[in-house]
């Protein structure tokens, strides 16, 4: 008798086991999915469309706008392995449209390329060591769902001769020993960082602001946050300063990417 | 005997340094008979800058005129500058304040205290054959707000304005935009527990919802469209004094940010010579 009770328990276990499998089979994550690259040309802009080969028509684009030909270059090889910013579209299931501007002080290109997109729910505009985000925030407000700048400030002869007139979402990455877009403004070119956002700040009517620090990786200087909030429609603007790093991404200090996909996708 | 001359010496100096002319006086404006003291320094030449001195909540143009810390009175006499002290009504509260839209004041008090001090320095103009081109306004606390609130509305009527512990309340900001660039100037401690730096836009503490003071300022250096910044730390005296200066404005219109470590709600004299700083400011803007 105990045998036969033995025997069925065994059975049983078994079922539960197989069941067990199946059940993690159907659960299990698809196989890693791969980057597709694609070489275009819109708005007679050159570019790059960079995606998980299996995204959804509908998914959110991020346009990356920079004058950078050595990264793009390195996105339409495939060649860098290393490339973080391509490879964090797949974490955050986006797909990203580098495109290649020029020093024209007119943006509305860039109108061309988010309508170019047409089945995204959702568009985000990052200038990449460039003042394309900004200059669009001025010229185009409604077109991206946010904007974000890195590496860059505004140009001031454009913001001399133009206004914001509307709220935008805006992140803003810049280290304090950037030589080139100097965080005070080097004259007569560039805005002083502070003065950008303070800009942005004022047309979002934003009414107080939040300071932190994010936990410094070893040997890299701290990167601290002021997130401007209490906007018209929710608007806000946040600022990450990144001590002592020059220009690039900040991709050694922090999480920038998914810093700035956060911002992005919460607006 | 070289003792009592030296004593006399001092007096005289003393007496120098202030011997100019203090007139209390009185004008009508929008029904009301408004006071104020008119400080007119020894040798005034004609046409000479008008200076506004605006006291706080609950204060009084006397007690500004005889507070010994604010040197204004020296230095009208050092620069040439006449100076006025006007005196804010009787609020709903009742204290004695600026009309800047504070809660118990929106749609109570009558008084248009803008309208007042544009028609008071008008009447000064003409009276004393002082400068419109070269008026200024510089005010404390409730002063302050005044000095934000006169920046929306009559920027044009001052060559440059100096906010001491002052506030861009948000009803400020509903109401009215930045639209004449404006020469300013925002003196602030981080550790004013009256006028927060912070800003309180619940109106957690009942002046009504205000920005916080770097919000406040960076408005106003981008309506000036200010695109490049200088930050010097100042000799320590007492409170550690940051200077922020905000410049290259298309329209020639600076923004001048004084951070004042740990600072309190007060004109911080104990901290750098900020009177001084405000008239070399005023003088810097001299059109």
């Amino acid at each position: 008798m105990k045998k036969i009770f033995y025997l069925l328990s065994m059975v049983m276990l078994f079922a539960v086991a197989c069941d067990k499998d199946n059940t993690n089979n159907e659960e299990q994550i698809k196989a890693p999915t791969a980057l597709e690259y694609a070489s275009v040309t819109i708005a007679d802009h050159n570019a790059i469309v960079i995606k998980p080969e299996d995204i959804a028509p509908n998914a959110p684009v991020v346009v990356v706008a920079t004058k950078d030909l050595e990264l793009k270059t390195r996105a339409a090889e495939q060649l860098d392995v290393n490339f973080k910013a391509a490879e964090h579209c797949l974490i955050g299931n986006y797909i990203l449209c580098i495109v290649e501007v020029g020093n024209d002080a007119d943006a509305s290109f860039l109108a061309e390329v988010k309508n170019s997109f047409s089945s995204a729910t959702k568009a985000y505009l990052l200038s990449y060591r460039n003042e394309y985000a900004y200059t669009a925030a001025m010229q185009i407000p409604d077109t991206f769902n946010a904007y974000g700048c890195v590496s860059a400030t505004m140009n001031a002869t454009t913001y001399a001769a133009n206004n914001f007139t509307k709220p935008v979402s805006f992140v803003h990455v810049h280290a304090t020993e950037n030589s080139l877009y100097k965080w005070y403004g080097v004259e007569p070119n560039y805005v002083a960082v502070p003065l950008c956002v303070g800009a942005l700040v004022a047309i979002n009517e934003c009414t107080h602001y939040t300071t932190g620090e994010l936990l410094p990786r070893d040997g890299m200087g701290l990167v601290s946050y002021t997130k401007y909030l209490g906007g018209k429609d929710g608007h806000e603007v946040v600022l990450y300063s990144v001590d002592g790093a020059n220009e690039g991404w900040c991709d050694a200090e922090f999480e920038v990417y998914n810093q700035i996909w956060n911002f992005f996708k919460n607006h | 005997m070289k003792k009592f001359i030296f004593i006399l010496s001092a007096l005289f100096v003393c007496y120098a340094a202030s011997a100019g002319s203090l007139k209390t006086e009185t004008i009508e404006d929008q029904g009301v008979t408004r006071s104020y003291y008119v400080y007119l320094p020894t040798d005034l030449p004609a046409d000479a800058p008008l200076v506004f001195i605006l006291h706080g909540y609950g204060g009084s143009a006397n007690a500004y005129v005889n507070n010994s810390s604010l040197t204004f009175k020296q230095l009208a006499e050092e620069y040439k500058v006449a100076l006025c002290y006007p005196q804010a009504t009787t609020d709903p509260r009742p204290n004695t304040g600026w009309n800047v839209y504070y809660p118990w004041q929106i749609d109570k008090m009558k008084i248009d205290d803008c309208e007042f001090i544009c028609n008071l320095a008008k009447h000064l103009h003409t009276k004393y054959n002082l400068s419109a081109k070269n008026t200024f306004l510089t005010g404390m606390s409730n002063g302050g707000e005044m000095c934000y609130l006169m920046a929306y509305r009559k920027a044009s009527e001052f060559g440059a304005i100096a906010s001491m512990a002052g506030l861009t309340l948000t009803e400020m900001a509903k109401r009215h935009d930045y639209t004449t660039p404006v020469a300013f100037m925002e003196v602030h401690g981080t550790g004013d527990m009256t006028s927060r730096w912070e800003g309180d836009p619940t109106n957690q503490y009942g002046w009504g919802a205000y920005l916080a003071v770097p919000v406040a300022v960076g408005a106003v250096a981008a309506a000036n469209k200010c695109m490049y910044q200088e930050t010097t730390v100042l000799p320590k005296i007492k409170n550690q004094v940051i200077f922020h200066r905000y410049y290259g404005s298309p329209y020639g219109k600076e923004v001048h940010f004084y951070e004042v470590r740990n600072g309190g709600h007060n004109w911080a004299t104990d901290s750098f010579d900020s009177c001084r700083v405000i008239m070399e400011f005023f003088k810097s803007n001299m059109r």
